[in-house]
């Protein structure tokens, strides 16, 4: 991609004038195993940020076959209008079918920026409608910005996290983006917000549906080892030094509600861990509540996936571990003997909790 | 016999795993890395020589670089594959997905194919994209993240599975086709000598922007010119406010930093 700045402002009236036709921040809803994914909600945060900076109507797009129950749940997490396509070639996704529907919905429409989640089908996707819409695409943000000349800032780390793009794209709209999932935390639902559904027809034709799909088979995960929903995790490197020892840190991730184990891409390799339970580049991207980081030193690569956790908590035994860098609270000491005291610290102050609590009913009781 | 024209679009990109920051700009050192294939396209090559030993045919490795990028082709050449083709012009630099698409698109057009087999995405960039886009440029089906593929060639048409985080699809999709490739398709194998002595000697042919024009190529979709999206600016990733470390006895740090969470509600 490019670095010049000239390239970056538009002066030619008949351009500006084309791009001004374009209105709207988009949001693609995608539907997988019968469920909206959960990045989808997570987009609409994204999309009402940006269109409060540009003054503009955030709409959801929701492609597929009997999937028109899912457009109340986006109004109400923030969709000011619903667009509903909806064919029977589109019943399950496959790219032809799916880029030529959602590419006639943005020529009819014209909207200025459109994002999509960064899982593997949505990447794939948005690039192949990209390149039948000629524009650009910035791939894997973790942040949008608006900037004085209301162009959308797409910022992504590059090279594993090493350093961060800012991406424009200034002479093409829409201006499209996919976003890492859990970069952004889905709106909580708002009863009040009413659904206004538009219907689109695509016109598919035999050429746009070469691909069929003949089979789609789906895993649910176990909620302890759902990574992007988890509101806790507790995660853990080399200085574990074996596999049995991870019993510790489920013993201290049992005692939080929605939190799961996991742990670098050493651990992984080394078979401690299975791979869906590795966090960072080539695993994934989670932003919990709280982050335990213990007996991991820090490596770039793992902190890229980890970083936007609200809390991080370091436990390691070399003070100059890189990880004590990004963390919120740390502890320098041995994790053998400091994880068995914070579990039972954590403990004995819940216990205590629920005491006073008792105390306090009784008290009220009592009068 | 000649059944299958195969082409693997490949890059050269730099070793991320060698890539260092400046401690003290927080910058990304770019002199003094070593340029390697990208190891994605590995997995590319591997399954198009798969493909060939199947039915027979031609694998045709393309780049868009500069010319030391020949050095990736001859890696491929070293592996199996039968040619190489680079194309290399300033024009050319600069480019992103869409415009890397384009060009390669342009060349690939002229060529007979049945398979364009791409990498799942460069370890630099990490888009993705280009497969896709390619795929769109050339008018043919794409599927990504293929895991395994059987062919059924008087049919024309594939079985693809499709690796997801989530589980897995099965295509059926008519060829030419596009595919990128899931590691879970299987491990690539490793150059042999006499691999590396046809490498040595492998003529690699070269196309400039010229070149591209006079096939049909339109110049202003090229490079930097030619891309939708632009870089203004790269900035070292945000440092998180310093945090509290303690030190000394666990008992006690375990304590304050209990007494730390609960301020915030967090246990």
């Amino acid at each position: 991609m490019a670095t010049q700045s000239s390239f970056t402002t538009v002066t030619d009236p008949e351009t500006l004038r084309k791009l001004a036709e374009f209105k709207g921040v988009w949001v693609y809803a995608e539907v997988d195993d019968n469920r909206l994914t959960s990045v989808s909600a997570e987009l609409l945060s994204a999309a009402r940020y940006v269109a409060q900076k540009t003054g503009e109507e955030v709409s959801a797009v929701l492609l597929g076959y009997g999937v028109e129950r899912f457009a109340e749940e986006l109004a109400k997490r923030g969709a000011d209008r619903v667009y509903l396509v909806e064919h029977q070639a589109l019943q399950t996704f496959v790219s032809d079918a799916y880029t030529e529907a959602l590419s006639q919905l943005i020529v009819a429409k014209k909207p200025s920026v459109f994002l999509f989640g960064a899982n593997r089908n949505a990447r794939d996707l948005a690039s192949r409608v990209a390149g039948r819409v000629n524009t650009g695409l910035a791939a894997d943000c973790i942040q949008l910005e608006v900037n004085d000349k209301g162009q959308l800032e797409q910022i992504r780390p590059d090279f594993g996290g090493k350093e961060l793009s800012v991406v424009l794209t200034p002479r093409n709209r829409p201006q499209m983006t996919t976003i890492r999932p859990g970069s952004y935390r889905a709106p909580d639902p708002d009863d009040s917000r009413r659904l206004v559904l538009e219907r689109f027809q695509a016109k598919l034709a035999e050429q746009h549906m070469r691909i069929k799909a003949v089979k789609t088979v789906r895993q649910t995960l176990d909620p302890k080892e759902d990574l992007e929903r988890a509101r806790v995790i507790v995660s853990g490197g080399m200085g574990l030094r074996n596999r049995e020892n991870f019993g510790l840190l489920r013993q201290l991730a049992d005692l939080f509600d929605g939190s799961a184990v996991a742990g670098t891409r050493s651990v992984v390799e080394k078979g401690w861990l299975p791979s869906h339970l590795q966090v960072g580049q080539s695993g994934k991207t989670v932003s919990p509540k709280l982050y335990f980081a213990v007996g991991l030193s820090g490596a770039i690569q793992h902190l890229v996936g980890m970083q936007n956790s609200e809390v991080i908590v370091a436990i390691n035994i070399d003070r100059d571990a890189p990880i004590f860098q990004i963390s919120t609270y740390g502890i320098v000491g041995d994790l053998f003997e400091v994880v068995p005291l914070l579990t039972e610290e954590i403990r004995r102050l819940r216990s205590q909790m629920l005491t006073t609590k008792q105390e306090s009913k009784e008290s009220v009781a009592g009068h | 016999m000649v059944l299958l024209n195969i082409v693997v679009p490949v890059k050269q990109v730099p070793d991320v795993s060698e890539l260092r920051l400046d401690p003290v700009t927080h910058a990304l050192i770019r002199e003094g890395v070593p340029s390697i294939l990208n190891p994605y396209d590995r997995y590319a090559v591997e399954a198009a020589l798969r493909l060939k030993e199947k039915f027979g045919g031609i694998v045709t490795a393309v780049t868009m670089g500069p010319l030391q990028a020949k050095k990736a082709l001859q890696e491929c050449i070293a592996l199996g594959v039968d040619e190489g083709v680079i194309l290399s012009d300033r024009a050319f630099a600069a480019a992103d997905t869409w415009a890397t698409a384009y060009t390669l698109s342009v060349f690939i057009k002229t060529i007979p194919f049945d398979f364009v087999v791409c990498g799942l995405k460069a370890i630099d960039g990490e888009t993705a994209q280009v497969g896709p886009e390619l795929a769109e440029f050339l008018g043919i089906p794409h599927v990504t993240y293929v895991k395994g593929i059987q062919v059924d060639i008087t049919k024309k048409m594939t079985s693809v599975e499709r690796q997801l985080e989530n589980g897995y699809d099965v295509w059926e999709v008519p060829f030419p086709m596009l595919f990128t490739v899931a590691k879970e398709f299987g491990e690539p194998r490793m150059p042999t000598l006499s691999g590396y002595v046809r490498a040595k000697r492998a003529q690699i042919r070269t196309l400039t922007a010229q070149d591209l024009v006079k096939l049909g190529g339109d110049p202003k979709n090229f490079g930097l010119k030619g891309s939708p999206t632009f870089i203004p600016k790269v900035h070292p990733p945000p440092a998180r406010p310093p945090g509290v470390v303690f030190e000394g006895d666990a008992k006690d740090s375990v304590q304050k930093l209990v007494q730390a969470l609960a301020e915030r509600s967090l246990v």
